[in-house]
């Protein structure tokens, strides 16, 4: 049932996404990120925001997600191996 | 000093690493711990330590994305997630939120948008904080008279939530994560819809309305309905960072090193629940959030008297109430896991 309801939630993120995605955006921004002294993973970001908004949102929204989803994972065993395993819990009011 | 600096590609600009690592921290702690996104301590701190408005908000809401996974995955391992709720609390809060951008539109029509939402935003701050404490010491003075002082204090038995549950609006769902057997569908759309609308209306994420409406109208115990709320605030904020990253005002590189300090925050926020029974949640929830309206206040006195220093005031008073309550909230884990511990150690 968990799962299906993640599903279901993913599914009504990508409407969201489309719905984001379409028309212009609330106000106009008129910003260009000034990549003259700019190198390495700076640059590619720079360029990115400059060229490829689209690819930009996508990025960084995949990117919080999947470093979110790292770390939630990489604490648990860590939290695991110290004896700190999480289980669940009696609701006490 | 430089190696304590970070360049911030988009944004164009140096940032402190610790700054950025603190402030992410303590709204991981918070967000954990309270089940909110955190926006309205992230936002101003970011704006005030020079961030432009619009890249402060879409950078919070990015970092917000990345941490509410995290605590949700945490809370939902500890049984605190209603997804079944969380599911119909997006229908809602989608209709909510776009009745309520209706209405800032209709009022802007008129001219005074920002005064009204201000002082809605204070009236919902100083309401809520005013009967979360209410609502404690009420608890705390029942389970005192009937001699369990050293238990919780009870719950009341007919709230607002038992007359929501008795209405017999089909379709019926029941949610066994928060302990409901029966209540309409329709009645949860409805509580939904109305924190979207104050969320769309005052341009928040609504977390610090969720959690109230969670547990005094829908009947959530604190715990599930902290979970829950964050379920509510992660799916917002996905919404969030990808279409503010669309407008361009994300800077990714800051939202990065936030979530790593949020990351830590966060797993300590999710760890006190476990140690802090839910009464304690709601009344330190309460204390936060009559700060948080007291920094509104100050904000709505810097345009009327038009005093400079009392935006930088109102500022501060966020931040230092967000470290306190961080700084709180992880000696409460410390001492609950102390206290465990020496539980163990006696069997």
């Amino acid at each position: 049932m968990r799962r299906f309801v993640v599903s279901m939630a993913g599914l009504w993120l990508v409407p969201l996404c489309v719905l984001a995605s379409g028309g212009e955006p609330a106000t106009a921004l008129d910003y260009h990120v000034n990549t003259a002294g700019l190198s390495g993973t700076n640059l590619i970001l720079g360029n990115l925001y400059n060229d490829h908004r689209v690819l930009y949102a996508a990025v960084t929204t995949v990117a919080m997600a999947s470093f979110g989803i790292a770390i939630a994972f990489v604490v648990d065993a860590v939290l695991g191996r110290l004896g700190l395993k999480v289980t669940k819990v009696e609701h006490r009011e | 000093m430089d190696a304590l600096t970070v360049y911030l590609p988009i944004a164009q600009m140096s940032f402190s690493i610790p700054l950025l690592l603190g402030l992410g921290f303590c709204v991981g702690v918070l967000g954990g711990f309270f089940g909110v996104g955190g926006a309205w301590i992230v936002t101003p701190a970011l704006n005030i330590f020079g961030f432009n408005m619009s890249f402060a908000i879409g950078t919070d809401l990015a970092h917000i994305f990345g941490k509410s996974i995290i605590a949700t995955k945490k809370h939902s391992k500890m049984g605190n997630v209603d997804f079944r709720l969380g599911l119909i609390s997006i229908v809602g809060s989608v209709i909510g939120v776009e009745l309520g951008a209706q209405m800032v539109m209709k009022l802007e029509q008129v001219g005074n948008v920002g005064l009204v939402v201000r002082w809605v935003y204070m009236a919902l701050l100083y309401g809520l904080g005013i009967y979360m404490t209410y609502d404690y010491m009420r608890a705390t003075r029942q389970t005192k008279a009937v001699g369990t002082s050293k238990t919780a204090p009870v719950a009341p038995k007919a709230g607002i939530s038992h007359k929501l549950h008795s209405l017999r609006i089909p379709p019926m769902v029941s949610l066994p994560a928060s302990g409901i057997d029966q209540v309409s569908f329709f009645v949860i759309l409805a509580i939904f819809t109305l924190t979207g609308f104050l969320s769309g209306f005052m341009g928040v994420g609504g977390g610090f309305i969720l959690l109230p409406c969670l547990i005094y109208l829908i009947g959530c115990p604190t715990a599930v309905a902290v979970g829950t709320s964050l379920l509510c605030v992660l799916l917002m904020a996905g919404y969030g960072c990808f279409s503010y990253s669309l407008k361009g005002r994300t800077e990714i590189v800051a939202a990065f090193v936030m979530l790593l300090g949020a990351a830590i925050g966060a797993q300590i926020g999710v760890l006190a629940t476990r140690y802090v029974r839910g009464y304690g949640i709601r009344l330190l929830f309460a204390i936060m959030i009559l700060l948080a309206g007291t920094s509104v206040t100050l904000k709505q006195a810097q345009g009327i008297l038009n005093v400079p220093w009392l935006g930088n005031a109102a500022g501060f008073v966020v931040l230092a109430a967000a470290g306190g309550m961080s700084l709180l909230v992880t000696v409460k884990l410390i001492q609950g896991a102390v206290a465990e511990k020496k539980r163990t150690e006696l069997v």
